[in-house]
């Protein structure tokens, strides 16, 4: 048999000495693009999703990953990495207050009417290739949110996607801690059949379970505080430490914050009276699709509006789902954003916000807030990222026309001043993967073809193959995915839970 | 005790022709001939010695005595001692003796048994820290087949649950537990991906993660409120959590905790749960290769070698090749070696191989891509004896360690060693030597078992694979039954089946000369021997055409 | 009412002036027939249900005389024929998750005798949420089993199925088992071989009872079925998805000899864009808004999937994947074809991708997908290019009539909840 005992160069994670930057489909092989220390872009059209609205022929400024200046003819040192704007368009990063894009093992924790102890932080999936691949559609900033089974869900983890960097050195460290709630069909488990049905079978026991936990937490948190300090505390049996409870408690002590799906008003309202009661503000409600209804009771709480543009009808509770939530939660002065829920949507984020200006008359500007500036404060992360401002986080979209254009494409997108994505710099590497691939196959066929059935990649559903689970990962308590379209077409009758 | 017969001046060549006789010999052991205590003092004559990695002795005499090593090198041989000599030609590789290999990682399903205790209340199913192996748990095909590929002592684990319980270290001769075992409690075994049954909590990964950091707070916690009740006993008695005193060890550091790791992301999670003052090892994945340097260079690896197949290529034009699949079995047979060269330590097991013998063409594989034939042999002698405690004694051909070796004639770490025998405690195995597969068994079979007293047994035989690596099943009675062991030596298929998955003790084992698409032979088991013959339905050629 | 101005072309000037045959003349707007160039300042002229004649306002000479006009004035506005939705399952699906409204998909394989139209509910909540979004004809298939049945194209306003329906059968639909790629002995597809067979059998026995030289056979509605797609009157929409699944499909067809083929597939297609354009094959292309379909392809595989089709020669109308949850968003389509013309495909291609070409590949192309006299008046009007997104669509007519776009349950509730918000204002009087 013959064997080849070179090495291949290609792809060694850190094996080219150069800094280049390689965009891979395999994270794990890359190493961070280069932080210029200065970047200008000049005489681009900035749509700086600030008070400062759309400047024409207008510079930007970064300097060690952060914004520097916005303005007119601005200078930049020697050495600068110039871009030439002319006739393309900057927006900020688009952040996705609703994904699942990137998780390993399950979406879910479906298993008890309240997990609050699981952190979507243990999970992440740090080679998701949708990481890249929204990069690509101008996203900066995802938040991967556990599914929708339960009342009270698993800690959320808010992630950069710097396409190559570890689980941790993806998280978006300035983000505070949230935790996923769900109201209505799914707690309530409507759409599916168990073996052992699972309290609570109404709105008005999800209502209750919450309550009772809440007060379950803070009874847990007494009996915390009521522990001596010092030496003394040797001779006192402790509490059992419970990992749901004390999570429940931070909701409770305001430091991790509620970011609930729901979808009719009545179940809103009900949260909103809750948390009020217990004295807490919810972060965001998650789909909110009757937001519309109770627009100014949701403003005068304080809770913000994450919703799907256009999606209605996938269940009984989504058929006063419309369009125009978005422009009339807006006008109610709701803190409104549009997310994703959807690895394949996440991908033209822009033309959801496009959407917005279709119906009710949104204008454009105010449109892609929908999607920076929105979902950047409903994320706790407004002050870091999301708009084109002096001293946020360089992360920032290069397109080459109207952000809102269906015909426009991303050409560049920045994440802490490093360019991840580059349409060029893709273009130009797939020859390479495409000479990598047949290189190695050749290999394989020089060694007698491989094994008949080894490695061969199963198609899963829509024909999809060779993906990792967590890439096509979805919420399945969400009807509707199938995972080509992931949402677009599926008999629901197949059920297709994980 | 049973003691082996000594066969003076063994001819090599001549071989034993029952594959597996000790094993028969242990479901006939009121066979021995001689009953009565033998002179327990040998002698290896003339061989090349391996006493550890990168120390060579050519023309050596090694002296064993009572299950010891009293000396090795140039030295007389004791007049009691019953010498063993190898006939070698001109041509032939010498006879080598190496250490016996030590496989860190050799997983049972221990607590399995029907006779096992239902967990009490107030134990999750998953939360086993405390189950131990137990002499019932003993491995017997699993020892045997590790013995074939020169294993003579083992990390026996438990293999099931989050926290799965105490592995303990024992030699793998002949008597099992009691006569084997070294040490007890010797490391706590966990790994992430398990699913409660009956679709209890958890059921996904961030679910067992948060099972097993609450599981190691409630072990902490349970130190500390016992001790506090016992301080103060005018308080509440709190409550008591079964199994999770055996963690306490752990948490104090004193006990290694060594986690199998599924992928890349895994490890990390796992270095990222598992607080910096517990002891942890891992079981690799094979791909640690990928962001190695997010591995700390103090915990050390486990590794397994189920270096992939090759993916399935019709032609250069074949759009559904995975460029990832390509490239992890290109680079995965480096993996040891990049660990190494990184400064992680190495250990090897047979673990997550379909058989243990096909750890030496693998780590072959390996060493033409970059580790050195020593490391490959530090990773399964020195380094685990070291890890496990027992430098002392183990890893090495060395003056008072036990008597635990490996005869090759030649080279270890070939594709195919022909490995001859090994001693275990001083007591030799001989194995019956393995030709080179003259035969492709691959296909679908249809077995008659002639059992006497008993009639004619249908059975269905199918296995795919390669002749050099096989899997398959059995199917009989419409129970599918997995094999044990699969191997072809020139002509003759050999399979070996756990026979309590019939209902009985041992092993049932099945010799069978093949002919075309006929075979013909034998086979026994805790019921007797009985006859095979079979007829191939579908054979390795109708596989191939199907795509 | 106004004094009229424009002049008509002679030609179209007619006197006598039922009430079904009213004029409609729109004015002022860009008109885009998407066969030809636009036309500012342009004019459509309306009669009873078809278009009549569209020009540039100054090249229609001619008066009106005496007949009922109404004149619709669309200063600023374009015109665009109304997107034709080349496979939906819009009008057999209402709520996803509860089956008592759910008509999609039949049990069983073979399904060769099921009618789309005859389960085609027209006070679907849906259709007027599609013409809203400009999607005013679909053609409706079911999705169960092998052979799956008879699909129809159906005008998306109407008092019942049965004036609704432009066209049915208009294909027998079969899904090409992908188990059969690469494996010739694919049960399913021997359960679909065996049943042709059987029904070219049947359709041979009624021939000779039609000729007085065999006794009739016994009924058989499957088969029967059968016939029009066998003697290539409809066209066969055949469904495979991969690559592989697709050479082997179009193999197959051949083999089968089927008159006429229409291939249902992903963006795989571009891959056999040259093997189509030989043969001819038009594909409905499912859709652009999916995932590469391998994980290691390009991040635009499937955004780029259009255009390859396109320079390739092959005719091919954009679909969204037609399933249940697409059904409520059929709205989207048009975005899909934008999308494509990012990466690629021409604006012009991009339009005539959900208009003419899925018009003529659905079989209604002589009466729907452009602006041309003598077609079906369905229209839209929009405040720019009704591939964007931002664009509104303002009004629509459907086969003449101007559709009443507050039917949408969307738009009944906007109304509503925006007086709400507005009166609810902080400091406005409660």
């Amino acid at each position: 048999m013959k064997r080849i005992v070179l090495t291949l160069a290609v792809a060694l994670a850190g094996s080219t000495a150069a800094a280049q930057y390689q965009p891979d489909i395999e994270a794990w092989t890359i190493d961070a693009p280069p932080e210029p220390q200065t970047v200008i872009v000049r005489n681009a059209t900035l749509w700086t999703a600030d008070d400062a609205g759309i400047l024409d022929n207008a510079d930007l400024v970064i300097e060690d990953g952060r914004i520097a200046a916005v303005g007119s003819d601005l200078r930049a040192p020697r050495g600068a990495l110039e871009i030439d704007g002319t006739g393309l368009h900057v927006t900020p990063g688009i952040i996705d207050a609703h994904s699942h894009a990137a998780i390993i093992g399950g979406v879910n924790e479906a298993t008890d009417i309240s997990t609050a102890q699981v952190r979507i932080e243990d999970v992440i999936d740090a080679d998701s290739i949708n990481i890249y691949r929204q990069l690509a559609g101008g996203v900066t900033t995802i938040n991967l949110l556990h599914g929708s089974a339960n009342a009270i869900g698993g800690q959320m983890a808010v992630i950069k996607l710097r396409w190559g960097a570890s689980p941790r050195e993806l998280i978006f460290d300035a983000a505070p801690a949230g935790i996923k709630f769900a109201l209505g069909e799914n707690p309530k488990q409507s759409n599916w059949s168990n073996d052992e049905p699972r309290y609570p079978g109404t709105r008005s026991g999800v209502a209750q379970i919450i309550e009772e936990k809440f007060q379950l937490a803070e009874d847990h948190q007494r009996a915390i505080e009521a522990m001596p300090s010092g030496r003394r505390a040797r001779d006192v049996v402790p509490p059992r430490p419970d990992l749901e409870l004390d999570a429940i408690g931070k909701i409770l002590d305001g430091s991790l914050r509620i970011h609930s799906h729901a979808y009719r008003a009545d179940e809103m309202v009900m949260l909103i009276e809750v948390a009020e009661r217990f004295g807490i503000t919810i972060g965001t409600f998650q789909h909110v699709l009757e937001g519309y209804k109770l627009a100014r009771r949701m403003a005068e709480h304080g809770v913000g509006g994450s919703t799907f543009i256009d999606w209605w009808n996938f269940k009984a509770e989504a058929s006063d789902a419309i369009p125009y939530n978005p422009a009339l939660m807006a006008e109610a002065g709701v803190l409104t954003g549009l997310h994703s829920d959807n690895p394949e949507l996440a991908r033209r984020m822009n033309l959801e916000a496009a959407k917005a200006v279709r119906y009710g008359g949104v204008e454009p500007h105010e449109a892609l807030k929908m999607i920076t500036t929105g979902p950047a404060e409903q994320l706790g992360v407004g002050d870091r990222t999301g708009r084109l401002a002096e001293g946020l986080d360089a992360d920032f979209v290069i397109w080459n026309g109207h952000p809102l254009s269906v015909y426009s494409r991303v050409e560049q997108t920045w994440v802490d001043g490093r360019r991840y994505f580059d349409r060029e710099t893709d273009l130009a590497r797939r020859e390479a993967l495409d000479t990598e691939r047949r290189e190695l196959m050749a290999m394989v066929l020089d060694e007698g073809g491989g094994d008949e059935g080894a490695g061969d990649d199963e198609a899963t559903g829509g024909g999809l193959l060779g993906y990792r689970d967590s890439e096509l990962a979805h919420d399945a308590y969400c009807f509707a995915h199938d995972h080509r379209h992931l949402h677009a077409g599926i008999d629901f009758r197949k059920g297709n839970r994980q | 005790m049973r003691f082996p017969i000594p066969t003076f001046r063994t001819k090599a060549a001549t071989g034993l022709t029952v594959l597996g006789c000790a094993l028969l010999a242990a479901l006939t052991a009121t066979a021995a001939e001689v009953r009565q205590p033998l002179p327990d003092a040998h002698a290896l004559v003339d061989v090349r010695v391996v006493t550890a990695p990168g120390e060579v002795l050519d023309g050596a005499t090694l002296v064993i005595r009572n299950g010891i090593i009293e000396a090795v090198g140039d030295v007389d041989v004791p007049a009691d001692a019953a010498i063993i000599e190898f006939e070698r030609g001109e041509d032939q590789p010498p006879i080598t003796v190496y250490p016996g290999l030590i496989d860190p990682y050799l997983v049972i399903a221990a607590d399995d048994r029907d006779d096992a205790p239902d967990s009490p209340p107030g134990r999750h199913p998953l939360i086993r820290p405390d189950v131990t192996v137990a002499a019932l748990d003993w491995p017997a095909d699993a020892v045997e087949g590790h013995r074939r590929a020169g294993f003579t002592t083992a990390l026996i684990a438990p293999g099931s649950g989050l926290l799965r319980g105490e592995s303990v270290l024992a030699n793998l001769g002949d008597g099992g537990l009691s006569g084997n075992r070294l040490r007890s409690g010797v490391a706590q075994h966990g790994h992430l991906h398990e699913r409660s049954p009956d679709n209890g909590y958890p059921q996904s990964l961030m679910g067992s993660v948060a099972l097993f950091r609450q599981t190691l707070l409630d072990a902490d916690w349970q130190q500390r409120a016992r001790s506090a009740w016992q301080n103060e006993p005018g308080q509440a008695r709190p409550e008591w959590l079964p199994g999770l005193d055996a963690l306490a060890p752990v948490l104090n550091g004193d006990r290694p905790l060594v986690m199998e790791s599924r992928d890349t992301h895994d490890s990390l999670r796992i270095l990222d749960l598992v607080d910096p003052s517990i002891d942890l090892v891992l079981i690799g994945h094979g791909a640690e290769y990928q962001r190695l340097d997010q591995y700390p260079r103090t915990v050390p690896h486990i590794l397994t070698v189920d270096f992939p197949d090759a993916p399935d290529v019709d032609d250069l034009d074949d759009r559904d090749v995975s460029l990832e699949e390509l490239r992890h079995w290109r680079r995965a047979p480096e993996n040891p070696a990049r660990l190494l060269e990184a400064g992680v330590p190495v250990l090897f097991t047979a673990h997550g191989l379909s058989g243990p013998t096909d750890l030496f063409a693998r780590l072959a594989t390996a060493i033409e891509r970059g580790l050195e034939a020593d490391q490959a042999l530090a990773g399964l002698t020195t380094r685990p004896a070291e890890w496990l405690g027992i430098a002392d004694r183990a890893g090495r051909i060395q003056t008072g360690y036990m008597a635990n070796l490996v005869v090759v004639e030649g080279e270890l770490f070939t594709e195919a060693p022909t490995i001859s025998e090994v001693w275990i405690d001083g007591v030799r195995f001989e194995l019956a030597r393995l030709e080179p597969p003259a035969v492709d068994p691959v296909g679908t079979w249809a077995l008659t078992l002639g059992l006497p007293g008993m009639g004619d047994v249908d059975a269905e035989l199918v296995l795919t694979g390669t002749p050099s690596s096989l899997d398959g099943t059995l199917n009989t009675m419409g129970n599918e039954t997995p094999l044990s062991e699969i191997r072809v030596s020139g002509k003759q298929l050999q399979i070996r089946i756990d026979a309590s998955r019939f209902g009985g003790a041992g092993t049932i084992s099945i010799n069978m000369d093949i002919d075309g698409d006929r075979g013909r032979g034998n086979g026994s088991g805790p019921f007797g021997e009985f006859t095979v013959r079979g007829q191939r339905s579908s054979g390795p050629d109708e596989e191939e055409t199907r795509s | 009412m106004k004094t009229l101005t424009i002049l008509l072309l002679a030609a179209v000037v007619t006197t006598a002036a039922a009430q079904d045959d009213a004029l409609t003349v729109l004015t002022g707007a860009t008109v885009h027939p998407v066969d030809g160039e636009p036309i500012d300042n342009g004019v459509v002229i309306i009669r009873g249900e078809r278009i009549e004649a569209i020009g540039p306002s100054g090249e229609l000479t001619g008066t009106f005389d005496g007949e009922r006009v109404t004149v619709i004035e669309l200063d600023g506005k374009h015109v665009y024929p109304g997107f034709v939705h080349p496979l939906s399952s819009v009008g057999l699906t209402e709520i996803g998750s509860v089956a008592g409204t759910v008509d999609t998909t039949e049990m069983g394989a073979i399904n060769a005798a099921l009618r789309t139209e005859v389960a085609f509910n027209p006070d679907s909540a849906l259709l007027p949420v599609s013409v809203a979004g400009g999607i005013l004809t679909t053609h409706t298939a079911p999705s169960g089993g092998l052979i799956r049945g008879q699909s129809a194209v159906m005008r998306m306003d109407g008092w019942s199925w049965e004036d609704m329906t432009l066209e049915a059968p208009a294909g027998m639909h079969i899904a090409f088992p992908p188990g059969a790629a690469d494996n010739a002995d694919n049960e399913d597809l021997a359960t679909i071989e065996r049943t042709l067979e059987q029904a070219r059998h049947w359709h041979r026995a009624q021939a000779a009872f039609e000729a007085g030289n065999a006794p009739r056979p016994r009924h058989n509605a499957q088969l029967e079925a059968l016939g029009p797609v066998l003697d290539g009157t409809i066209p066969l929409f055949l469904h495979a998805d991969n690559r592989a699944a697709i050479d082997a499909a179009l193999d197959w067809a051949e083999q089968q000899d089927f008159g006429r083929v229409v291939l249902v597939g992903g963006p795989d297609l571009q891959y056999v864009a040259d093997r189509l354009a030989a043969d001819g094959i038009p594909v409905v292309l499912n859709g652009v808004y999916t995932m590469p379909t391998r994980r290691w392809e390009a991040y635009d595989m499937a955004y780029v999937a259009a255009a390859k089709l396109n320079e390739a020669g092959v005719k091919f109308a954009i679909g969204d994947g037609g399933g249940g949850f697409g059904a409520t968003n059929a709205r989207n389509l048009p975005f899909q074809a934008g999308s494509a013309a990012a990466f690629g495909l021409p604006k012009d291609a991009a339009l005539k991708s959900v208009t003419q070409w899925a018009a003529e590949i659905v079989g209604v192309g002589d009466q729907l997908g452009t602006l041309t006299a003598g077609k079906r008046a369905s229209l839209i009007v929009t405040n720019g290019d009704p591939l964007e997104p931002m664009t509104s669509i303002e009004r629509v007519w459907i086969d003449g009539r101007e559709y009443d776009l507050d039917r949408s349950r969307h738009r009944q509730l906007y109304e509503r909840y925006r007086d709400r918000i507005a009166e609810t204002a902080p400091g406005a009087d409660d």
